[in-house]
């Protein structure tokens, strides 16, 4: 008796009814936190000159029986049944195995499985799933005992990965920045594949079809409240790629407020564990990607990627780099937060269409690099713990994914008014009263007021590309503006500053607000802190530039 | 194609040898990479020692730049400047300037060319040591020792420093030195425009 499995080497080729995958399915996904089990019906044969066995299972009998969550027990009459059956429905088929579940567990063989097959001295094919993992195991038995690994195929030609409805796989995404940048990354895809009649029942209860957000990438920054609750509706919502960007780690204090998160995230990244935890819940097929990162560190090149950005953020200056990058790409971005004033709870969204005429700098008012040096991000204040906060939070990111889901519908008419809306929890949040819901429309730009961003700025234009090897000398870099812009002058200055190079610009030593970019220097070490793809201000002598300064680094290139 | 980055550096660092003395002198170059100016000052007494040495002053490049014909100053940050001694990297000994050489600005305007000019002199001259900036502004860097006794080690390095490069008498009184560093810039640079 192998007691492991571990010593098998010989196979038995298993084919197995496309119906039968089906049966599965809904025997498994019953109830998935109590084992079930049904009975495989088939044929066993085998080749009388090479010996090997051939399993074809043709039906499966089940009936509406649960077991607990860890055990699952084929009892007598279960058994009689299925007897009753075969000979009813198949009588040139025989049982020859059995196939249960491990509900919230992997799919492995336990010592009761073990012992089970034990039991019976025939040939016999069993099978166990996680409906939790999507993860299977297989095994077949001669009447001698000997065991057998399973190259198992569905009958019908069918690729065997869509076995069951839903599993989820880690993928290897190639991140769109460079592999030296250690980002953490994590990729999931996950798999769900409906019928068409439950597909139909599905489009019945959404106002979209459940595939309308299919194709669509979303980028959240941010995962602390209002991420959770923004991940999770965007789940729910059928959207397609998810991808969520944060710098932070999940803690005790905030862990309470993080509805998606269970209690062993603590400690461990933000971004991945939210990531890890929508791809174990959706339900939609999806590809969702958490990144371990400063947002500011992976550029403003990094929005090309998507059709609409969420910035549940806790920091201003995060905030208006987020907005200036999708303003110079005319990607739509809706933007919230909470906070509290005067001991009561109030919050915003703003929602910035793909053509806004304004930017957040204007809706706020000047003055956002005072604030700098505010927090940067929730584990800087330990003691807010703010246990009042899910129930608003949930209204503020409830309107958010209102309004993000109509722009990503395309179902925004106007793509230039920017909407801000301010909503007051009034009292105990038990009155409500005009007050509480204020709107705010900006539909026109505002010419005399200076703007940062439109002053050099121009949407209508495209913003020139440049590529670059940050292993070559910058005087090259030098040339290539030159040549664009012609104004032969000394130096060209990139400002950083403008460009909202946070960590470069503002950093506590060594800061650097300008990079000049002169006809006669040399390498220059600080071109690799910049993120691989951004817009910067190029200052000249006559006039200031905008570029897409796109990095492309040989294969040799030290970081 | 005229580098007036560079000019407009080396008229700050020959207005800071004018007022400290001929024994000073001043040669001005950029970084590797290109981002910082570095002025060289050469033949300043060190510390604790009877050699004279080189003090070198490092600033973003941008912080005087030249646009459209006109001349302007781009006020730093504490954090975009640096003070070394005997060679890059070794603090410059103040009681105001932390272990990697940027220093700490005391409470004064910097906004113009004018204020970063007299800041220089200031720091080199350590005039701006004085019994409030230890005692109540603290020191940076604890290579003089600390209040009273940094206070009366810069008094006696300034005397040194008197002594040696004999710099105009007026370094004692802000308002004095930033209405001569005024009238030295803006005479330098209107030469400069008008050359331009």
């Amino acid at each position: 008796m192998h007691k492991n499995y571990t010593h098998i080497t010989k196979s038995v080729d298993v084919f197995m009814d496309k119906s039968v995958i089906s049966k599965i399915n809904v025997l498994i996904h019953r109830d998935p936190q109590h084992e079930c089990g049904g009975i495989f019906i088939g044929n066993v044969s085998q080749d009388s000159i090479t010996g090997k066995h051939t399993i074809y299972i043709h039906d499966l009998y089940s009936e509406e029986r649960l077991g607990t969550r860890s055990t699952f027990e084929f009892t007598t009459d279960y058994q009689m049944n299925a007897v009753k059956y075969v000979k009813k429905n198949c009588p040139e088929y025989h049982i020859i195995g059995n196939i249960h579940s491990h509900a919230q567990y992997q799919a492995f063989w336990s010592e009761q499985d073990k012992e089970m097959m034990r039991q019976a001295r025939d040939n016999g094919f069993y099978m166990v799933v996680s409906p939790k993992y999507g993860t299977w195991t297989a095994i077949f038995k001669d009447m001698d005992f000997n065991f057998y690994h399973c190259d198992l195929k569905v009958a019908d030609d069918t690729e065997c990965e869509h076995m069951f409805e839903r599993y989820v796989e880690s993928v290897e995404e190639t991140p769109p920045f460079r592999k030296e940048r250690t980002f953490q990354t994590a990729s999931y895809r996950v798999n769900h594949n409906y019928t068409d009649v439950q597909q139909r029942e599905m489009d019945k209860r959404f106002l979209h079809s459940i595939k309308e957000l299919s194709d669509k990438k979303v980028l959240i920054v941010g995962a602390g409240t209002i991420g959770n609750l923004l991940a999770e509706y965007a789940m729910n919502s059928g959207v397609g790629n998810l991808c969520i960007v944060d710098m932070d780690a999940y803690h005790y204090w905030n862990l309470p407020r993080s509805s998606m998160i269970e209690a062993h995230a603590q400690e461990k990244p933000k971004a991945l564990e939210l990531a890890k935890a929508i791809a174990e819940r959706s339900h939609f097929p999806m590809q969702v990607t958490g990144i371990n990162a400063d947002i500011c560190e992976l550029g403003w090149g990094f929005f090309k990627n998507f059709d609409l950005v969420l910035s549940p953020v806790d920091s201003a200056a995060i905030r208006q780099y987020i907005d200036r990058g999708c303003k110079l790409y005319h990607i739509p971005h809706v933007t919230c937060g909470t906070g509290i004033i005067d001991q009561s709870f109030t919050g915003n969204i703003v929602v910035f269409p793909a053509q806004a005429v304004v930017d957040l700098e204007y809706v706020w008012g000047t003055g956002y690099r005072n604030k700098l040096e505010e927090r940067r991000s929730c584990s800087d204040i330990a003691e807010e713990t703010q246990a009042q906060v899910m129930s608003f939070s949930a209204q503020i990111a409830g309107i958010a994914m209102d309004l993000a889901l109509k722009i990503l519908r395309e179902q925004d008419t106007d793509k230039h008014t920017v909407w801000k809306y301010i909503l007051n929890a009034v009292g105990n949040g038990y009155e409500r009263d005009n007050a509480a819901l204020r709107l705010y429309k900006y539909g026109k730009r505002p010419t005399a007021i200076k703007s940062e961003l439109y002053d050099v700025f121009e949407p209508e234009k495209e913003i020139t590309r440049v590529t670059f090897d940050r292993s070559q000398p910058k005087h090259v870099l030098w040339e290539k503006l030159n040549e664009l812009f012609g104004e032969n002058i000394y130096s060209y200055a990139l400002n950083l500053e403008w460009s909202l190079n946070i960590p470069i610009a503002y950093h506590s030593t060594q800061a650097l607000a300008k990079l000049e970019v002169t006809m006669d220097s040399g390498v220059d070490e600080n071109l690799f802190k910049l993120p691989d793809c951004h817009v910067y201000l190029v200052e000249g002598d006559e006039r200031d530039y905008l570029i897409e300064l796109q990095f492309t680094d040989s294969e040799n290139t030290e970081a | 194609m005229r580098d007036y980055s560079m000019d407009l550096a080396k008229i700050a660092a020959n207005i800071v040898t004018d007022v400290m003395g001929s024994g000073l002198t001043a040669e001005v170059r950029y970084s590797n990479d290109g981002n910082q100016v570095i002025m060289e000052f050469d033949g300043y007494p060190l510390w604790k020692s009877r050699r004279k040495g080189k003090v070198f002053v490092q600033f973003p490049r941008s912080t005087f730049y030249m646009r459209k014909g006109n001349v302007h100053f781009n006020a730093l940050q504490q954090a975009q400047c640096r003070y070394y001694q005997e060679e890059m990297g070794k603090p410059f000994v103040h009681p105001h300037v932390y272990g990697d050489g940027h220093p700490c600005w005391d409470n004064g305007k910097r906004e113009r060319a004018t204020d970063f000019i007299a800041n220089i002199v200031e720091t080199l001259s350590l005039q701006n040591v004085t019994e409030a900036s230890v005692m109540v502004g603290r020191c940076a860097s604890g290579i003089m020792g600390v209040q009273m006794e940094a206070l009366k080690n810069a008094q006696q390095h300034q005397k040194a420093i008197i002594s040696a490069l004999k710099p105009k008498a007026f370094i004692s009184d802000r308002r004095e030195l930033e209405s001569y560093v005024s009238k030295r810039w803006c005479s330098r640079i209107s030469i400069l425009t008008r050359a331009a």
